[in-house]
């Protein structure tokens, strides 16, 4: 079934590790994608598995470059890198370019989310998400006994 | 120089240096890193200077830098690793507490520093010290040393003037500065540049070069501010 045009987003993702990657192939199958990184190696993930997007080989720490990538017109853009500070970081200086722009940044240490609260980023916590899954699943079981 | 109580975050031979550097002349030093490293760098000093402390502890813990003691006369804050994005984070997270501490952070890259800025956080960005430094050795052969040689004795203030200021909408020949002291440049809020004479006026967001000697500093600012 062919989407409705309207339909489709443009989404850029600050980080192609395992999580941006796998965020690339998931959503250029209906949408379309930049995906950006410092690490041309890094793009090696999407390769051979009908990625349909482009890739973007950027120093991340540099905003300026990153202004360039025209992150304004995007719909979404998901910062996923490993660094918490960095995506903090990327996330103010994005919002100072376009305020109302949609944004979600990736925490790694559940400690850090305090930071991205406070300065009104939405995030969101892998680790936490997967404890909370995995308990989730334990009081299910235990509960089915 | 009464003493102050200067925290400095982050930083490996540049924390060392500063820190001996504050401390010799009579402050206090409080240095935290999340390094151990870092520390043990540092902690050659506690030999000689009582008034520091080490703390190891995470600078971007939310909890702690709220509880931060800003009791006392604080000289300043200074952020100095050598990730742009550490120091932002600590410096947006002073700043959510701590409105009228004057914070100064180290920015590795020029291109975020305004971010900085918009946070009202005093840069150094020794890139573009230095992008300056070659470009005068390369435009004037004369200029080769940029900073000032003689910083023991020798201030060289920038102060901006704002209306209601003692010195705005004056004549230069109309001010009494202090002696020892001479306004060098005048920075229009335009961007022009000029040596200024006696009939030059100073006018509102007038940025002014003055070199005076140490003793003097005080006195100048009293006297233009």
């Amino acid at each position: 079934m062919f989407r409705n045009k309207k339909n489709i987003k443009y989404i850029v993702i600050i980080g192609c590790g395992r999580l941006g990657s796998e965020l690339a192939l998931k959503f250029s199958k209906t949408h379309n994608v930049v995906v950006i990184d410092k690490n041309e190696e890094s793009f090696y993930r999407l390769s051979n598995r009908n990625f349909t997007g482009f890739t973007h080989t950027i120093d991340t720490t540099d905003i300026e470059a990153l202004k360039k990538m025209k992150l304004d017109k995007a719909d979404l853009v998901y910062i996923v890198t490993p660094d918490d500070n960095l995506n903090f970081m990327l996330a103010y200086g994005i919002k100072m370019m376009k305020y109302d722009i949609k944004l979600i940044a990736r925490v790694n240490d559940p400690v850090k989310k305090g930071i991205f609260n406070k300065a009104g980023v939405t995030l969101f916590c892998p680790i936490e998400n997967s404890v909370n899954d995995l308990v989730e699943d334990f009081e299910r079981i235990e509960g089915n006994d | 120089m009464s003493r102050k109580l200067f925290y400095i975050f982050e930083g490996k031979n540049l924390a060392f240096s500063l820190a001996k550097k504050l401390l010799l002349l009579g402050n206090e030093v409080f240095y935290i890193s999340n390094d151990e490293e870092n520390i043990k760098i540092l902690d050659g000093l506690k030999a000689y200077h009582k008034s520091l402390e080490l703390i190891n502890n995470d600078p971007t813990d939310i909890n702690w830098i709220k509880n931060l003691d800003m009791s006392k006369k604080v000289g300043a804050v200074i952020v100095i690793s050598e990730d742009d994005a550490l120091n932002f984070v600590i410096t947006w997270l002073l700043r959510q507490f701590y409105e009228d501490v004057r914070i100064m952070a180290l920015v590795n890259f020029p291109e975020n520093e305004f971010m900085f800025k918009s946070i009202n956080v005093s840069t150094l960005t020794p890139i573009s010290w230095m992008e300056k430094l070659i470009e005068a050795s390369l435009n004037y052969e004369d200029i080769t040393d940029f900073f000032n040689p003689y910083v023991d004795k020798l201030s060289i203030l920038e102060l901006t003037i704002n209306k209601g200021d003692k010195s705005c909408d004056k004549k230069l020949k109309d001010i009494k500065l202090p002696k020892n002291t001479i306004i060098g440049v005048q920075v229009k809020s335009d961007g022009s540049i000029f040596v200024p004479q006696g009939n030059s006026e100073i006018k509102d967001e007038d940025k002014l070069i003055i070199f005076a000697l140490k003793e003097e500093v005080q006195a100048t600012k009293e006297a233009l501010k």
